[in-house]
C-alpha cells in the first residue's frame, strides 16, 4: 500500500508513514497546534504565543487534536 | 488557577507548565475521568516526540501525503541503508534533522556498521512498549525478544539531559530486580533540542519476557526517569 522500502525495519518505516499520513489527515488547526507544541517541543503557553491565540484554547485544541489522530491511528491499525 | 479535563491532552504530552502541571496533577488525583483519560493518552506522546513537523511545505496541501511521503524517499535515497530500522524514534531527526542527525543515530557510539547495533536490530524487530515520564519529560521505548538465556532488551531513551548516570532494570511479577545495563549520560544528553540523537543501549536478562512486569530507568543516587510497564 506505501512506497516504503521494506528494509530490515520495514514494520517500523511503515508505522512511521502511517503515522505522517494520520497527521496530514487532522484539520489544519489540529495539525498546527501539535506541529507548535509537542514536534517543536514547546509548552501551551509558548505555542499560545507563537499563534496568537490564548492558552486556554491551546490546551482545548491539543486535547481535541489528539483525540482526534488517535482516532486516525485506530483505523490505521497503529495502537497507543 | 484554573483547570480544565481538557488539560488532559496537553497534560499527558508533556506541554503545561509548571503551574499548570502541578494544579493540573493535583486535579487529577481526585477524577476519576481525567485518570482514565491519562492512561488512553499515554501512548501519544511516545509517538509524536518521535515525529517532526509534518506540515506541507505549502501549507494545508490536501495532497500533502504524497508530498510527504517523496520528500521521505529522498531523505531515504540521502541516507544509508538501515537508518530506519532504529525505529519511530529516529524519525525525528530524519525528517526535522536531515542526514547529519540521521547519522548520529545510527551510530551514537561512533561505529560505522550501517545494519545497527545490537540495540538497534532488537527496537527494531522485537517487541516495543513506550512510555514517558510526565515529570521527568524522559520518553523511553523498549524492546524485548525472547531467547534461550531470557529475554534480550534493547533500550531507546530521550528528553534526558545529563549528567547523569543510569540503569535499565527489569523488575519481575515476583518483585525481584535484575539488572539489564548501565550507561553515563553527558551534560548535552540525549534527544533534546541541541542533541537529537538518542540514547540506545542494549542488554540481557535471565528472566522471559512474560516475567516481567515493568522496566525501569533509575538515576544512580536516587530517583527513576522512567517506568515503562509490559
Amino acid at each position: 500500500m506505501f512506497p516504503v522500502k521494506a528494509a530490515d525495519g520495514s514494520e517500523d518505516a511503515l508505522r512511521q508513514v502511517v503515522i505522517a499520513e494520520a497527521l496530514n489527515g487532522l484539520s489544519r488547526d489540529h495539525r498546527e497546534v501539535l506541529t507548535e507544541t509537542v514536534m517543536r517541543r514547546r509548552t501551551v503557553n509558548e505555542a499560545a504565543d507563537i499563534l496568537g491565540l490564548p492558552v486556554s484554547i491551546v490546551k482545548s485544541r491539543v486535547y481535541y487534536a489528539l483525540r482526534a489522530l488517535r482516532i486516525l491511528l485506530e483505523e490505521r491499525g497503529v495502537t497507543t | 488557577m484554573s483547570v480544565e479535563h481538557t488539560d488532559v491532552g496537553a497534560y499527558a504530552l508533556g506541554l503545561l507548565e509548571d503551574d499548570d502541571r502541578r494544579a493540573f496533577e493535583q486535579h487529577v488525583t481526585g477524577c476519576a475521568e481525567c485518570t482514565a483519560e491519562l492512561h488512553g493518552l499515554a501512548g501519544m506522546r511516545a509517538l509524536l516526540t518521535g515525529v517532526g513537523p509534518v506540515e506541507a511545505d505549502d501549507g494545508d496541501l490536501p495532497d500533502g501525503v504524497p508530498d510527504l511521503l517523496s520528500r521521505r524517499r529522498r531523505e531515504d535515497r540521502r541516507r544509508r541503508r538501515g537508518t530506519l530500522v532504529i525505529g519511530l524514534a529516529a524519525g525525528v531527526a530524519l525528517v526535522a534533522g536531515g542526514v547529519t542527525a540521521g547519522a548520529a543515530l545510527v551510530s551514537p557510539g561512533g561505529g560505522t556498521h550501517q545494519h545497527g547495533s545490537p540495540a538497534a536490530d532488537v527496537l527494531a524487530k522485537g517487541t516495543r512498549h513506550t512510555a514517558t515520564d510526565p515529570t521527568t519529560h524522559a520518553v523511553a521505548v523498549v524492546a524485548t525478544r525472547p531467547e534461550t538465556f531470557g529475554t534480550e532488551v534493547g533500550l531507546d531513551l530521550a528528553g534526558v539531559r545529563g549528567p547523569l548516570t543510569c540503569r535499565l532494570v527489569a523488575v519481575l511479577r515476583s518483585g525481584r530486580q535484575q539488572a539489564v545495563t548501565e550507561w553515563a549520560v553527558p551534560p548535552k544528553g540525549y534527544g533534546v533540542p541541541g542533541s537529537r540523537a538518542h540514547l540506545q543501549v542494549h542488554g540481557g536478562i535471565a528472566a522471559s519476557p512474560g516475567e516481567v512486569s515493568r522496566y525501569d530507568v533509575l538515576i544512580e543516587g536516587g530517583g527513576r526517569l522512567v517506568s515503562i510497564p509490559v
